[in-house]
């Protein structure tokens, strides 16, 4: 914008000046025509189901039926939500399973860091650890379940093997569902964190290094003053869109758990499909989703008011 | 997880502007043709005496389901002979002929406003659902121009919700118990034809052998709700969690269901774990035409399976038995009937049309598919013949018990069960769970299914 005020400082005729808003107007025109489809898009798709799910939570209604038979009831559904034990406890899941974002990045950096610096073909590895990534989820799900049968799958196979009586029985067990689900969920979502700390790795400058090396600073001296710190943005990040995705598992639940056994690993997104699209009650289903809306935005903006803390601005 | 960030806002978006363009649509289409649509038309040919059919104008009728439409088409063509004027125009909504993701469509298809006459319903729990949202047209008045007085007259079940019909019944589901004949004779075991289930527990023990990846297990129990409450539903009153709005929960029958599952899973060792069964998310019909188990306790849709499909052909005779009593004395046999069922949408057109197709198809038009369905008038040896006619290896069907479960199951009357049935069912599953999983003894079990079934029962008056 602030560009179209250049001809007028230029001094000119009050004609070219006039001239250039028209110039200035069709740019403007043409702007709007290039983002337009996408804009359309997003009216459609985003904002409007957007508006319309706020509404919906405050009815009580299905999407089957007309809108004759929508019903107001206010904040009816929230009061609900408050005395649904199953909702509380799928949202004590989601903030149990946020935990999985944290210790995959972590594991992603130390991946990163050994990859880059003490490991020949890192491209293969790249590739290795990037696989789950593009395969289907429905087959990584499939793949994990074999591997840790309850009874005489290979995992509990070798747990027995070195003297563990009674293996936990992994997805089948209530206690340890949440944890393979986590399981899988890092191991899924190793392979992004990897490449993007290694692109990060990438752009730290090698004399940071060489000034450390002539100082003398040991390894771990090294990686704590100059690849951590510089590495904070990516961090960032990757912390955000990892804790918004983790928030939203859903396929991978679905496939492997239905949310069971006893709803010991729903989570939100579960339970909202399972009320809007098998029970039909699209207005509760609603609630909930504003409720992890409001969520959302509020783990989002906390973590914008603490980056200032700990996230390195080059 | 990353990839998932798009998925699920354009399912919600198209699910909500799916129902903003129906109701667009949708409304104004049922105020004009809601009632009675047998009054004779005026754009009728004034020549045409007839006064009881509406016309011979031709008709087309909108009918949707998870059936194949290969499957379908003879029927349909079958209609045209009965009906030349009436041509129904079949949409086959999934290629799997899985009901459930059939029936997502088909509300998605309802949502989205386009005119649907007949709709077609895998379960009494899924139809019961539809008519409480007032999403199917009442069929009594058409019912009684017809004659009918009472459903009961012409078919086995009775689907009304409170004095109103809203659905005809069409196939006619009971449970029984599938058993693997080849693996009975080995173990030197005879057909049942009376039984509890003690003596369910002593064949499954007997026909149980080998260990570790290589166990052969007497019995499976798949994941579905009703096989926590096998006790229950071979009661022949009150066989659901819910009766007539009280709860069934604290109550011997739901004690002895869980029971079983213990006895035959965790000391028995005769049934395969549950825990295998959910974390592997196994199926029955491998499980039992693999050999894995020797018995199943399942419904009629699998008659013809026994003898073979392209996918899990027949390598041994199956027999029939009917559903165990609970104890001795009890009848054996009782299940509760379930099927699919046809309906009327609200918002038809032409519903005396429609009405008639439903009436022809839940009857002469499921015998001439040789289905096995809840009109009274059906010829059960006719039927069992028929369905030998037509599978891969009719000899791997063992007719004479089942002619003899067919004609010995005393049905109940349909339960209908309330609008948030699948709520209760998953309410209980998730601690009858836990119990089978041994996390919780069977006390606890049934007070906290008690109070949390007791919560959604409040919570939906």
């Amino acid at each position: 914008m602030s560009q179209a005020r250049i001809p007028a400082k230029t001094n000119a005729a009050s004609l070219r000046t006039q001239e250039g808003r028209r110039r200035r107007r069709r740019e403007i025109a043409a702007g709007y025509v290039f983002i337009g489809p996408m804009l359309i898009g997003i009216l459609l798709f985003t904002i409007i189901p957007m508006l319309m799910l706020f509404l919906f939570s405050l009815t009580d209604w299905s999407f089957l039926t007309g809108y004759d038979k929508l019903k107001i009831v206010g904040f009816h559904n929230f009061s609900r939500l408050l005395h649904d034990q199953d909702f509380g406890q799928s949202l004590v899941h989601n903030l149990i399973m946020l935990l999985a974002v944290p210790i995959g990045m972590a594991l992603a950096l130390l991946l990163a860091v050994i990859i880059t610096e003490r490991v020949h073909l890192s491209g293969f590895f790249k590739v290795i650890f990037f696989m789950p990534q593009i395969s289907s989820i429905v087959a990584v799900a499939v793949v994990w379940q074999v591997l840790f049968h309850p009874s005489y799958g290979p995992v509990n196979g070798m747990l027995s093997a070195i003297g563990i009586d009674s293996p936990p029985k992994w997805l089948a067990d209530p206690h340890y569902a949440l944890p393979s689900v986590m399981l899988l969920m890092i191991w899924i979502d190793l392979g992004v964190g990897l490449i993007i700390y290694i692109a990060g790795l990438k752009n730290i400058p090698r004399d940071l290094y060489e000034a450390a090396d002539i100082d003398g600073s040991s390894a771990w001296t090294k990686f704590r003053k100059i690849t951590f710190p510089l590495l904070t943005p990516t961090s960032f990040f990757l912390l955000i869109t990892g804790i918004i995705a983790n928030f939203k598992a859903f396929a991978l639940i679905k496939v492997l758990t239905d949310g069971g056994p006893a709803h010991a690993t729903s989570v939100i997104v579960y339970d909202m499909y399972e009320q809007g699209f098998v029970n039909l009650k699209t207005g509760y289903a609603s609630s909930m989703a504003v409720v992890l809306f409001l969520i959302i935005l509020f783990i989002t903006f906390l973590q914008w008011m603490f980056q200032r803390k700990w996230v390195h601005n080059g | 997880m990353f990839k998932l960030k798009g998925t699920l806002v354009p399912v919600l978006a198209t699910g909500l502007m799916a129902s903003l363009l129906a109701g667009c649509g949708g409304n104004n289409a049922d105020n004009n043709n809601g009632g009675n649509s047998a009054a004779p038309s005026s754009s009728a040919p004034a020549s045409q005496t007839a006064s009881e059919s509406p016309s011979d104008e031709p008709v087309t009728l909108r009918f949707a389901s998870w059936i194949p439409k290969s499957q379908m088409e003879p029927l349909l063509a079958e209609y045209k002979k009965e009906k030349p004027n009436v041509t129904v125009d079949y949409t086959e909504l999934v290629e799997n002929n899985d009901s459930d993701e059939g029936l997502k469509k088909l509300d998605l298809l309802v949502a989205s406003g386009t005119e649907l006459d007949v709709a077609m319903f895998p379960s009494a729990t899924e139809y019961s659902k539809r008519a409480g949202l007032d999403l199917l047209a009442p069929l009594n008045d058409l019912l009684a121009a017809e004659g009918i007085a009472s459903v009961t007259d012409e078919y086995t079940v009775d689907p009304s919700i409170d004095g109103q019909v809203f659905a005809l019944p069409d196939t006619y589901e009971n449970y029984f118990v599938l058993l693997n004949k080849d693996m009975l004779d080995q173990a030197g075991l005879a057909v049942p034809t009376d039984w509890t289930w003690d003596d369910f527990y002593d064949y499954a023990r007997k026909l149980s052998s080998g260990d570790g990846a290589n166990r052969v297990y007497g019995t499976y129990f798949h994941s579905w709700p009703m096989y926590m409450e096998l006790a229950l539903l071979n009661q022949s009153q009150d066989n659901n969690l819910i009766n007539n709005g009280v709860l069934k929960v604290d109550s011997p029958e739901i004690r002895q269901s869980l029971e079983i599952r213990h006895q035959m899973e965790v000391v028995d060792k005769s049934a395969i774990p549950y825990s295998d069964t959910i974390s592997q998310k196994l199926a029955y019909r491998p499980v039992y035409f693999s050999q894995k188990a020797a018995m199943i306790v399942t419904g009629n849709w699998m008659i013809t399976e026994s003898g073979g499909s392209d996918e899990f052909p027949a390598t041994f005779v199956s027999a029939f038995a009917p559903m165990p009593a609970n104890k001795e004395g009890d009848p054996s046999g009782v299940s509760p009937a379930n099927g699919n069922f046809m309906s009327v949408v609200k918002s038809s057109k032409n519903q005396q049309a429609a009405y008639e197709f439903i009436r022809w198809y839940t009857t002469k038009g499921e015998e001439f598919n040789n289905v096995y369905s809840a009109w009274k008038k059906q010829d059960v040896d006719r039927f069992i013949e028929g369905i030998k006619s037509k599978v891969q290896s009719p000899d791997m069907i063992d007719t004479e018990s089942l002619s003899y479960v067919i004609k010995n199951s005393p049905t109940t009357p349909l339960n209908i069960p309330p609008a948030y049935q699948s709520e209760l069912d998953d309410a209980y599953v998730k601690e009858a769970e836990k119990f089978v999983l041994g996390q919780q003894d069977i006390e606890t079990t049934v007070k906290n299914a008690a109070t949390a079934l007791q919560k959604i029962v409040d919570a939906n008056k």
